[in-house]
């Protein structure tokens, strides 16, 4: 299972460097696929039923329905210009490396039952960790409205990832009850990003700075 | 499947009536063809519910927790008060939302469809709240929060233009950050229990009955993440980034509820997973919300002394009041009777203030303070509620906000924590002058005989006002004894013992 995780973790930190949002959605339903095929080993390993069935709908929600409404808002809006950041591309990358590292000394700070694949070099949770710092990282340092919202998916992929290596997944109905939420979170960023979009002729958040004290 | 357990059978069943009423007030504002009608039978519903409430509420003293679904759902006394509370402030913003919202209809502010969107936005806000309470399981108890900023966040960009999406917006992403740290809190909060037995139901209960078997350096981690993430959407500083942005440019009505409801179930939130760390790590949590809570009341005073929009103001004083009740739940003893009476005190005064502030900007034009003078001539009604409103939410007696003030003050200085007291009391002073100088500048003077005093508001904006202004006189004068037997029976939750 190691290359799934080295996957994820680079399919994270690629996040930061694409230069079209369609292309950092496209990595999002490719996060989605390998944390499927993850859950898929876990359940296969513990014979769990409700595991298969969450890897089943990982599939459906994060890796079809979610970056299909997130497709369908970009070609509604027709971004003109992409991934704009408030820092250099190579900054931004050199502080993703950072984040990774800060992940996995705090991972190892953490002292918890983190699975086997622990000794064996990637930690997962070190991983998970990073998936938190990366999407947090990606909502401040990405101007475009949109990618912060995706910022917040990747949040949430780690959360999921966390989950799965600490506890070998939630329970079924409250998996459920967490990608109702994310579902209904993006098409609700989908439909703010258009109005957004719409009243300002621009998805960018500079916009977004009128109120203040 | 336990469908309904628990002592009171009849009770059970009452908790589906809780959360049916506000599905069937949101299925009925679409369905409900005239206007008028729709307005009329969402608060029909509305009323109903609290009813329901006020009478399960006032049953639940002195039995033990009613629970249904295996005991997914439960609701003891504490949760029972919230979600009281949560369907009063809900019931009181439907029944003001006819005359405000029906207002921007004749207008031509919404259509007719936005219309009748706001009143199933509004019912549902109102159910996804209950549900925080309501919910026994902690991942559960997560997903109505998330449902909340959901919901809400298109409540408050309700209104299309670029300062109310910039403020959903900015609610969106902070409070979406705030939930993922509680989430993860959460996360670790479950693996506190020995791997063994994760299989378990993970229930609050669980977590209480098996609180000496917790990994304890795992459940203060995950206590910090829980207290940041929700104390996010509690409008706790520094967190509160979102709030006064959300709170003047959402619809008065929803902006009383933001204030007067949902932060109250976001604290109710912290407060259920701090009852377990206190059994795993006495201290811990309290000390954390008492630093929070300070925070809070000494980031409000600057931000109360210079400020322009009445809104704003109102929001600002909502960080205030969370950091209140953060301190004396952090404090207490006895400051927890205070904190719970504040929960009531707050929740009616602030959604009086709210609803009197829409109506001032509908008849002003403005919520720029400096531009509203003369409200007590124009609007004898509102202006005589918003100002009684504001000596109450300010804390000056007779009020009932002076009585829990008092209380959570005097058990912070009988317990020692007189650093906490003093700093309290200073800030609480420095808010109340700061109040009392921008409401007596908007109170008297000429309007510039620019708004006519016209015939008074419409009846039912006057009776949404009406119901927490007596309540609000009405206890601080006396506290009626099956309230007070009520908040006793609260406290004995509070103590982490579930019954």
């Amino acid at each position: 299972m190691e290359w799934i995780t080295f996957l994820l973790l680079a399919g994270a930190y690629a996040v930061l460097w694409v230069k079209r949002i369609r292309d950092a959605v496209l990595l999002i339903g490719f996060q989605a696929l390998l944390l499927a095929v993850l859950t898929w080993q876990y359940a296969w390993e513990h014979h769990s039923l409700h595991l298969y069935a969450v890897a089943v709908l990982i599939v459906i929600i994060k890796a079809v329905v979610i970056p299909w409404v997130l497709l369908y808002t970009l070609r509604k809006i027709d971004v003109k210009r992409e991934v704009e950041r408030f820092f250099s591309k190579s900054s931004t990358m050199l502080a993703g490396l950072l984040l990774i590292l800060l992940a996995h000394y705090l991972a190892s700070r953490l002292e918890i039952y983190s699975g086997s694949t622990a000794a064996q070099g990637i930690d997962p949770l070190a991983v998970a960790l990073s998936f938190l710092l990366l999407g947090v990282y990606i909502m401040i340092g990405q101007k475009k409205a949109i990618m912060q919202g995706i910022g917040l998916i990747v949040i949430e992929n780690g959360l999921y990832l966390t989950a799965l290596v600490l506890l070998g997944g939630l329970q079924l109905i409250v998996d459920l009850g967490v990608f109702f939420d994310i579902l209904v979170s993006v098409i609700v960023i989908g439909i703010l990003s258009y109005r957004i979009n719409s009243t300002f002729e621009s998805l960018n958040t500079e916009h977004l700075e009128k109120l203040k004290g | 499947m336990i469908l309904v357990s628990g002592e009171g059978q009849v009770y059970a069943w009452g908790l589906f009536g809780l959360i049916g009423f506000p599905l069937a007030a949101a299925a009925a504002s679409f369905t409900v063809s005239s206007v008028r009608g729709t307005a009329w039978t969402q608060f029909g519903f509305s009323l109903m519910n609290a009813v329901l409430a006020t009478i399960m509420l006032f049953n639940i003293v002195g039995r033990e927790a009613v629970s249904v679904f295996d005991g997914w759902i439960r609701l003891d006394a504490f949760a029972a008060y919230t979600v009281w509370l949560t369907i009063v402030v809900g019931g009181l913003a439907s029944l003001h939302s006819i005359g405000y919202i029906g207002r921007e209809l004749r207008d031509g502010a919404v259509t007719v469809g936005r219309y009748r969107q706001y009143y199933a936005g509004l019912h549902l806000f109102v159910l996804s709240m209950m549900l925080i309470a309501m919910m026994n399981h902690i991942g559960i108890l997560w997903v109505a929060v998330e449902a909340t900023t959901l919901i809400s966040a298109l409540l408050i960009a309700f209104r299309n233009g670029g300062a109310a999406l910039e403020a959903a917006w900015k609610y969106l992403i902070i409070g979406g950050l705030g939930i993922a740290l509680a989430l993860f809190g959460i996360i670790l909060l479950f693996a506190a229990i020995p791997a063994e037995s994760v299989q378990d139901q993970l229930m609050w209960t669980d977590f209480i009955r098996r609180a000496s078997e917790l990994n304890p350096v795992l459940v203060k981690v995950a206590f910090l993440f829980i207290l940041v993430g929700f104390g996010t959407k509690a409008g706790l500083a520094p967190m509160h980034f979102w709030l006064p942005d959300a709170h003047s440019q959402a619809p008065s009505p929803v902006s009383a509820l933001l204030s007067a409801a949902l932060l109250h179930t976001a604290l109710y939130a912290v407060i259920r997973i701090k009852l377990i760390v206190d059994l795993v790590e006495p201290g811990f949590s309290g000390g954390l919300l008492i630093v929070f809570g300070l925070i809070s009341l000494a980031v409000t005073v600057p931000f109360f002394l210079v400020q322009h929009d009445l809104k704003r103001l109102l929001a600002y004083s909502s960080v205030e009041h969370m950091g209140i009740l953060a301190l004396g739940f952090g404090v207490g003893g006895a400051a927890s009777f205070g904190a719970l009476l504040h929960m009531f005190n707050h929740a009616m005064g602030k959604s009086m203030l709210f609803f009197s502030a829409g109506s001032i900007m509908q008849r002003y034009h403005s919520k720029r303070m400096d531009r509203i003078h003369g409200l007590l001539r124009s609007m004898p009604f509102t202006g005589s509620a918003f100002a009684v409103g504001a000596f109450a939410i300010a804390g000056s007696p007779p009020f009932s906000l002076f009585l829990s003030e008092y209380t959570i003050a005097a058990a912070a200085f009988r317990n020692g924590q007189w650093m906490a007291g003093v700093l309290f009391l200073t800030c609480v002073v420095l808010i109340f002058s700061g109040m009392a100088y921008y409401i007596a500048q908007m109170l008297f003077g000429s309007n510039g005989h620019r708004i006519e005093s016209r015939a008074e508001e419409d009846g039912t904006k006057a009776a949404a006002l009406a119901v927490p202004l007596f309540l609000l006189l009405l206890f601080g004068l006396y506290v009626p004894p099956f309230f007070r037997e009520l908040l006793n029976w609260t406290i004995q939750t509070l103590r982490g013992v579930p019954s």
